[in-house]
């Protein structure tokens, strides 16, 4: 069972979907060696639904503002 | 203690390893000709935050630019120890050895082709003009069907126009090109998003290339980065 934090908007500029995509591959990408699938990420409030459907947005992983509150979503 | 993983490759006995996520050590196993790279917490923190996240891509990417060939592990990838992690290599042997053949000497485009004008928005039903063929439509419900036709006709064009751009973003790719997938429509907005597996040394032309192509759409290119659309075991 994986848990996601999630927050329904949309990329709405070309940086936004850059990081998007950059986080998209660090947590629904790569290798599993294991079966541990929870992704739980404090300050990354994005995220791809596991129907590989944009959801939501980075707000600016490189950027300090502070997350906004996200909904915890069971997938 | 606990590790993160980060990428495994072949065994290098050259490399001087970085430090691990936060200042903590960078562990290295290695076994049966497999490479595991991992930061050893003296206590598996709650939470990984978004400057782990970066720090995690930076040294996954550090390595991929060092070795020939790098699987970069899916994050949040924790194993309990090292002799944990040996065995996990051991076990999956022949699949990790097989898929750092098909990433050797090769790293990953991503592309994303956004529409330039938004979608028009399905009407609120109304009757149709007089004169459509709606119109001319026996009851009520059959103009409301005639009416949505009309608009799933709509994206349907969009998804063929996605597609005829994915198309063509592989055939320019295609010299250098060993591996693509492909998302048609993912999204409202989205019109495509690729991931292509190209040979480095033409990475930087492959990307001015497939930029260029524009029919409606922005494209968006991010890489060459490590092959993390490819290298999950097949």
């Amino acid at each position: 069972m994986a848990e996601r934090l999630v927050t329904l908007s949309r990329p709405t500029s070309a940086d936004e979907v850059s990081l998007l995509e950059l986080a998209d591959r660090l947590l629904n990408r790569g290798v599993v060696l294991t079966g541990e699938a929870t992704i739980s990420v404090a300050g990354v409030d994005l995220i791809y639904l596991g129907l590989n459907v944009v959801l939501t947005t980075v707000e600016n992983l490189y950027g300090t503002r502070e997350p906004a509150p996200a909904r915890d979503h069971t997938a | 203690m606990s590790l993160l993983l980060h990428a495994i490759t072949p065994p290098e006995a050259g490399i001087r390893p970085p430090e691990g996520l936060r200042g903590h050590p960078l562990v290295c196993t290695q076994q049966e000709g497999l490479a595991a790279w991992a930061t050893a917490f003296p206590d598996k923190p709650e939470q990984l935050t978004r400057a782990d996240l970066l720090a995690h891509h930076e040294l996954v990417s550090r390595l991929d630019e060092r070795l020939d060939s790098t699987l970069p592990a899916r994050l949040p990838t924790w194993v309990s120890d090292l002799d944990a992690l040996e065995r996990l290599l051991v076990a999956r042997r022949g699949a990790l050895l097989a898929n750092l053949e098909r990433v050797r000497g090769r790293t990953e485009l991503a592309i994303t082709a956004l529409w330039v004008s938004a979608e028009p928005e399905p009407p609120a039903f109304r009757f149709a003009p007089r004169g459509s063929l709606a119109a001319g439509a026996a009851t009520p419900g059959t103009r409301y069907l005639l009416q949505r036709r009309q608009v799933f006709a709509g994206s349907d064009q969009r998804r063929a126009l996605a597609q005829q751009l994915a198309d063509d973003l592989e055939r320019l790719a295609a010299p250098d090109l060993a591996e693509m997938q492909r998302q048609v429509c993912p999204s409202q907005g989205v019109a495509l998003s690729a991931a292509l597996l190209v040979a480095r040394p033409s990475a930087i032309e492959v990307k001015a290339r497939i930029g260029r192509v524009a029919q409606d759409v922005r494209i968006l290119v991010n890489g060459p980065w490590p092959p993390y659309s490819f290298a999950d075991v097949r």
